[in-house]
C-alpha cells in the first residue's frame, strides 16, 4: 500500500468530515483494547549468519522465526456528525510491541540456535550461539480516527469502516538475549548493544471494519478487525522490521451527550 | 568443539551471476565459477573444500559439480597448488589473509580432476585471492578457519583453451578438512 496515498486520503477525509457538520454533535468517551500480529523480518542482518532473505516468513520451518506482536489500550473522545453517520475521534493510546526472533525448537528444523557475529578484530571473528532475542518497547501514541457508519443511528447493530493514524513516542525498550549456553551471559551487554533499537518516533496507520452494538443514550460496544495495520519507524525499525499486520480491537463507548434514541 | 551446523552449506544464489553463490565471508561452505560457459559450483556437496599440506607446498582443493541439472552434472575438483607455504595446522592458514597468488608463478599449479582423470592446466594468466581469512571462535571456542576470496584464470587444459571467471569461495577449514603430510624423519 502506498503510504503517501494513505496519509493524504486520511487527512483529506478527516478535514472534510470536520467541515461537514454544523449541528451540535453527539459526543462519546471511548476506551479501546486491541492487538495485532505483524509479518516482519530481521533488521540486523549484518550480524546474523544464514540465508536471511528467507527468514521473514513467520512460519518458516528452516530459518528464523520472527514474531512481532502489538497490544494497546487507549481512551478517545469521539463526536458523531451528519446524522451520526460519521465519527471523528482523537485521544491517547499506550501500546507495547513484543518482538521475538529465534530458532524455536518446535518450529525450526535442525539446530535450535543461530549465530550472532559480535566481534571482528583482525583475523579473529567471534560468533555466539543464540536461541532467541526478544525486544519489548512501550509507546505513548496520539490516535486520530474517522469512521463511516453504513446505516443510520436507529439501528442497534451498525456496520462501520474506520481509518486511523497514530503518532507514537517510544517510552522504553528492553532487549533480552537467550544464549544457547549460560556461559555466554557475560556477553549479553555486547550483543544487546548491537541489536537495533526502534527510533524515538513512529507511526501506525490502520483501516478497520467493525460492528457497533448498542448506542443512543446507552454505552455501546464495538468489535473491529484491522485490515491491515501498518507500522513505520523512520530511521530504525528495531529488532524486527514490520511489513504489515492484522488484528482485532474492542471498543467501549460511553455517551457524554447524545440525541440518538 | 565440533559444531555440525557450521559444516552445512548455505548456498545463497547470486542474482547477478546465475548458478553461482553470492560472494560472502561467513563460512557458508560454498564456491562457484564459470568455466567457459558452464558453471562449476559446490552445489549440495558438504565440506567442498580441503587443504592438503606437505613440507614444501599447500594444495587448496575445491570439489563440486560442473554443469547444470539440464545439461547434466559431472563431479569435478579444482586444486590450486601453492609452493613455498606449508602450514602445519589449520590455524596457520591465517597467514593467507589478504594475499593474492599469481597463478603464473613458477611452481604454482592448477589441477582439474573429472571422474578419475586428472589434468594439469597450463596457466597463461590468473590469480587466486584470499580476500579475508578469519579464525572463527564460536562461544569462545576455536571452531574453524574461514577462507573467503576469488579466483580466475586463463589456461590450456588438455590442449583446449579454458577461461575460468567470476570464481568465488567461502569455506570453512577445520581439523577434519585439513591434512598435513609430515616428511619422514
Amino acid at each position: 500500500m502506498n503510504l503517501k496515498w494513505f496519509i493524504y486520503s486520511f487527512f483529506l477525509v478527516y478535514s472534510a468530515g470536520i467541515s461537514i457538520a454544523q449541528e451540535t454533535p453527539d459526543q462519546y468517551i471511548g476506551f479501546d483494547w486491541g492487538f495485532a500480529f505483524f509479518k516482519s523480518k530481521p533488521s540486523d542482518t549484518d550480524h546474523i549468519r544464514g540465508d536471511v532473505t528467507s527468514f521473514h516468513t513467520e512460519s518458516s520451518t528452516s530459518g528464523l522465526v520472527c514474531i512481532s506482536f502489538r497490544s494497546s489500550s487507549g481512551a478517545k473522545f469521539e463526536t458523531y456528525r451528519v446524522n451520526s453517520r460519521i465519527g471523528l475521534a482523537a485521544g491517547l493510546r499506550f501500546s507495547q510491541f513484543v518482538q521475538n526472533m529465534g530458532k524455536w525448537g518446535l518450529l525450526a528444523t535442525g539446530v535450535n540456535h543461530f549465530y550472532w557475529l559480535y566481534n571482528q578484530e583482525g583475523v579473529i571473528t567471534d560468533y555466539a550461539r543464540v536461541k532467541s532475542i526478544s525486544q519489548t518497547s512501550n509507546y505513548m501514541g496520539f490516535p486520530a480516527e474517522i469512521r463511516f457508519f453504513a446505516s443510520n443511528s436507529y439501528r442497534r447493530v451498525r456496520l462501520y469502516f474506520k481509518a486511523g493514524a497514530e503518532m507514537e513516542i517510544r517510552l522504553r525498550t528492553k532487549t533480552e538475549i537467550r544464549f544457547k549456553y549460560d556461559s555466554m551471559k557475560s556477553f549479553e551487554n555486547v550483543v544487546t548493544s548491537q541489536v537495533s533499537k526502534p527510533s524515538f518516533f513512529g507511526m501506525t496507520l490502520y483501516n478497520c471494519i467493525g460492528l457497533n452494538i448498542g448506542g443512543g443514550r446507552k454505552p455501546s460496544l464495538g468489535l473491529e478487525a484491522f485490515i491491515p495495520v501498518l507500522n513505520r519507524r523512520p530511521g530504525s525499525p528495531g529488532l524486527l522490521s514490520n511489513i504489515y499486520g492484522g488484528g482485532l480491537q474492542f471498543n467501549l463507548q460511553i455517551p457524554v451527550q447524545s440525541k440518538m434514541r | 568443539m565440533d559444531d555440525s551446523a557450521l559444516r552445512r552449506s548455505i548456498f545463497i544464489k547470486d542474482p547477478e551471476y546465475a548458478g553461482l553463490p553470492k560472494y560472502s565471508e561467513w563460512g557458508y561452505n560454498t564456491f562457484g565459477a564459470y568455466i567457459n560457459d558452464e558453471t562449476f559450483s559446490s552445489g549440495d556437496i558438504q565440506a567442498p573444500a580441503v587443504i592438503e599440506s606437505n613440507d614444501t607446498s599447500m594444495s587448496f582443493v575445491l570439489t563440486g559439480e560442473k554443469g547444470t541439472d539440464i545439461s547434466g552434472k559431472t563431479r569435478m575438483s579444482m586444486t590450486f597448488v601453492i609452493p613455498g607455504f606449508a602450514p602445519e595446522n589449520y590455524q596457520d592458514l591465517t597467514f593467507l589473509d589478504d594475499s593474492a597468488i599469481n597463478l603464473q608463478l613458477s611452481g604454482c599449479r592448477v589441477l582439474i580432476t573429472m571422474g578419475t582423470i586428472q589434468y594439469e592446466a597450463d596457466t597463461l594468466t590468473g590469480e587466486l585471492l584470499f580476500k579475508r581469512v578469519q579464525n572463527l571462535f564460536v562461544d569462545l571456542n576455536p571452531e574453524e578457519i574461514i577462507l573467503s576470496g576469488t579466483f580466475d584464470f586463463n589456461a590450456y587444459l588438455n590442449d583446449h583453451p579454458i577461461h575460468v571467471s567470476h570464481g568465488r569461495f567461502d569455506v570453512g577449514i577445520e581439523p577434519g578438512t585439513f591434512y598435513h603430510e609430515y616428511p619422514y624423519q
